[in-house]
């Protein structure tokens, strides 16, 4: 996925962008717990946190390989850069319950990394990403025979 | 199929299974056995059961009545399950000459996907 980030100050700056990629909780899943397991996209609601349903699962899209959250690169006011984020291996996430999330959500943020300005992130986009498997078992009953004795 | 089966009559049955799709699967079988025509028809009359016990007197494990097994794409392979010591051996159970359906369902536990075959045996009386 590519993302393009202008630089829409006045001054130059250093910026950091991150992605987290999973599923936001429903808004009724507010007792914590684990609400999501399985694949990459593992994600637990930390135990000892206080849940909160309006965070997100999460899978870092990773612009430099595995580990890497995120990157960051500076521009000049009006200059703009585009960079390239490459997923880890998708797959469905299953919710406790049992039901398998297929459309996951992609949550983009950019941060100016200037101390004053350091927490002051923004979210620059929210899209979804449907995950469709690449092949799948089918099972078939080729034939029965009985012995009754 | 159809065949014919006895008070005190064992059944072993061979299925021969395949995964035909594309990816390495976990395939649950399982033989639920209903009464066909009058006058309970439909309503649940056993199952076929993973090990040679007698559904009679056996204690009944959690995985009594299912296999489970992994297959790769293509893969085929030949599940054995078993209903022992029919009507528990007493001649008067079931009216002579009641059908009965079998219903075999292979379902992929991943995705829900299941085929079904359905066979047919009668009860006869000594």
């Amino acid at each position: 996925m590519t993302v393009t980030v202008e630089n829409i100050g006045q001054a130059a700056g250093t910026f950091k962008l991150e992605c987290t990629l999973g599923k936001f909780a429903p808004s009724d899943y507010a007792q914590g717990g684990p609400l999501y397991v399985g694949g990459p996209l593992q994600f637990y609601w930390g135990a000892g946190r206080t849940p909160n349903p309006g965070n997100l699962a999460t899978y870092f899209l990773t612009p430099t390989g595995p580990g890497s959250r995120n990157i960051t690169f500076e521009l000049g006011p009006g200059q703009q850069t585009s960079l390239s984020f490459v997923s880890a291996p998708l797959a469905p996430i299953t919710r406790y319950d049992g039901v398998k999330e297929y459309v996951l959500d992609a949550h983009w943020y950019l941060s100016v990394l200037v101390a004053e300005y350091e927490l002051d992130w923004q979210l620059a986009d929210l899209s979804c990403i449907k995950v469709v498997p690449a092949g799948v078992a089918q099972g078939r009953i080729v034939s029965t025979s009985y012995s009754v004795y | 199929m159809a065949f014919t089966v006895y008070a005190g009559s064992n059944v072993t049955v061979s299925v021969q299974v395949k995964n035909v799709g594309s990816k390495e699967g976990t395939f649950k079988l399982t033989g639920r056995i209903t009464y066909y025509g009058s006058p309970n028809h439909g309503a649940y009359a056993g199952a076929f059961t993973k090990r040679a016990k007698d559904y009679c007197t056996a204690s009944k494990e959690s995985d009594w009545d299912y296999i489970t097994v992994v297959l790769a794409p293509g893969q085929v392979q030949v599940l054995t399950m078993y209903k022992m010591n029919i009507a528990c051996g007493n001649n008067q159970a079931f009216d002579d000459g009641q059908q009965f359906k079998i219903t075999w369902r292979f379902e992929n536990t991943e995705t829900g996907q299941y085929d079904i075959r359905e066979d047919f045996f009668t009860y006869r009386r000594r």
